[in-house]
């Protein structure tokens, strides 16, 4: 596994710290213009997603961490692991619980997914940016509603909750924002 | 700047011949420049130039200094990390009052703060002691970048024991690394696991930055005297107000930015260079280059150095704090990723 120093620090950068992949987040070079160098970073835990500082003696060396993004098909899901794909090899690969975190909420199937792998096994999954999906249950709409801005709760097939203007109807397809979880559009 | 926020940067590559400061900040410059002058014209200082490549290089291990030699047929040379020594055969020889701006090299300092290349505003007066320079200082501030906060104001002084002991109920040599760890535990802050039980100074180091320096008035710069005298690098040792051995050291800080160190300075031939070697053995230890030691300088403090004091200030990092910029490259007309 290679290493890196200090100096080779910079925001993205994979490594290891205490046995689990982080990436940096941020790094600054601290040093007294008498005294000896650090280099202070905050890391997110690639694992639990927990950014925290974590502070280096200059030139001290860190594991980097393989972890690499793949974009991969959705496949589907047996209730245990989400399956997908690698659209050139055909590879399969399975998904658990952990690694697929928030993203189950936006996979019918067959969506392009970030899938980040560490040591070759899938760590998280990222939905594309925005999905098309239909909603299985909300209150009847009011129709002509377009202008008070009112917002009811839609249910989704996944088990998404999201907040619609009022004259959207059940049964009709949305797109959605995955990063924040917020109606875009009616999908005609 | 760090390697982070070139990457970060937005501006295409084709407008990478474009300086880093703006015009207005340049022209803001150039004043500091020209106040500097008249300040040390009006109080009697002469302005020197000495060579900023020399034979021999610094010996702090925290120092890295560049070396010129490309091939190995050539000799080799240092570029000056700071022009101390230089400056000090000259008071040695002359005994006046001297100052020079000097752009100084330091290999791996590269940060929001830092530059390899930077400019020192050094100074030394004859017969000063710390007193007598922090009020040069303060008069200087005022007389160069007064109209700007936190210059306005006049300087308040932190005790570096004093702080660290309201921090850890510990004078600082009487601290462990191991101490100084659990310190850091108390209040979450992460220390790093690099740092050996024989490192008590770069502990220290960071606990001060990390736990006082954060505290330091916002509206006025902060003088920061009695250092303990594993920290004197050049200065003379002395004693505090309440007795204790402390090296007659001070720094200036505006906010969290150090702006300049300053000693009530080591005439001491011996002394010094029992320093320089100590220094040397540290470096072998952890594998870094060994300069040869500075002979001419050594020579000079021999033949009589007079008392005197002598300080050495960022004035990038003065223009930097003085406009409120974030970074050091908006006061320089190329950083380093465009020199």
């Amino acid at each position: 596994m290679a290493n890196y120093s200090t100096n080779d620090f910079k925001g993205g950068l994979k490594i290891m710290l205490d046995g689990d992949p982080h990436s940096i987040v941020s790094n600054e070079f601290v040093k007294p213009g008498k005294g000896q160098a650090f280099t202070r970073t905050k890391v997110r835990n690639l694992k639990t997603g927990r950014v925290v500082e974590r502070t280096f003696k200059s030139n001290e060396s860190v594991e980097s961490a393989d972890v690499m993004d793949t974009q991969m098909q959705y496949l589907y899901s047996d209730g245990e692991y989400w399956h997908f794909m690698d659209p050139a090899t055909f590879e399969q690969l399975q998904a658990d619980a952990t690694a697929i975190g928030d993203a189950k909420l936006w996979l019918l199937g067959e969506e392009t997914c970030e899938v980040t792998l560490f040591n070759g096994e899938p760590l998280a999954v990222t939905p594309p940016n925005f999905v098309e999906m239909a909603i299985t249950e909300t209150d009847p709409g009011l129709r002509g509603d377009t202008a008070t801005g009112g917002t009811k709760p839609a249910h989704f097939e996944t088990g998404a909750v999201v907040k619609v203007p009022l004259f959207i109807e059940e049964g009709e397809k949305i797109r959605v924002d995955t990063r924040t979880g917020d109606y875009v559009s009616r999908v005609k | 700047m760090t390697p982070s926020c070139a990457g970060a940067r937005t501006e295409s590559d084709s407008a990478h011949w474009r300086p880093s400061a703006s015009l207005q900040t340049l022209r803001f410059t150039a004043d500091v420049r020209r106040r500097v002058r008249a300040y040390f014209d009006e109080s009697d200082a002469l302005e020197v130039v000495t060579p900023v490549m020399s034979r021999c290089g610094a010996t702090d291990p925290s120092i890295e200094p560049f070396d010129t030699r490309v091939t190995d047929a050539d000799a080799r040379c240092w570029l000056q990390t700071s022009p101390e020594f230089a400056m000090k055969r000259l008071l040695a020889a002359y005994a006046c009052d001297i100052w020079q701006l000097a752009p100084v090299f330091r290999r791996a300092e590269k940060g929001h703060r830092h530059n390899r290349e930077f400019q020192l505003l050094e100074w030394y007066r004859v017969g000063a002691e710390l007193d007598t320079l922090m009020q040069d200082v303060s008069r200087l501030l005022k007389a160069v970048v007064g109209e700007y906060a936190p210059f306005d104001q006049s300087p308040v002084t932190v005790r570096y024991g004093v702080s660290i002991r309201a921090l850890t109920a510990r004078w600082p040599e009487e601290l462990t690394v191991g101490a100084i760890a659990s310190v850091f535990a108390d209040h979450d802050r992460h220390f790093p696991v690099g740092i050996g039980a024989q490192e008590l100074d770069a502990a220290l180091d960071l606990l001060f930055d990390t736990l006082v320096v954060p505290d330091f008035a916002k509206d006025r710069p902060t003088f920061v005297v009695d250092y303990p005298p594993s920290q004197a690098s050049l200065a003379r040792l002395t004693r505090d107000q309440d007795g204790r051995e402390v090296a007659a050291r001070v720094e200036l800080y505006a906010g969290s930015v150090e702006l300049a160190n300053g000693f009530h300075e080591l005439v001491d031939a011996t002394e010094q260079r029992q320093r320089f070697e100590a220094e040397l053995a540290v470096r072998k230890r952890l594998g870094q280059v060994t300069p040869p030691l500075d002979e001419a300088f050594l020579a000079a403090l021999e033949a009589g150095l007079p008392a005197c004091a002598g300080i050495a200030l960022g004035i990038d990092r003065l223009a930097m704090v003085a406009l409120g910029e974030p970074e050091l490259a908006a006061v320089m007309s190329f950083d380093d990723e465009r020199a």
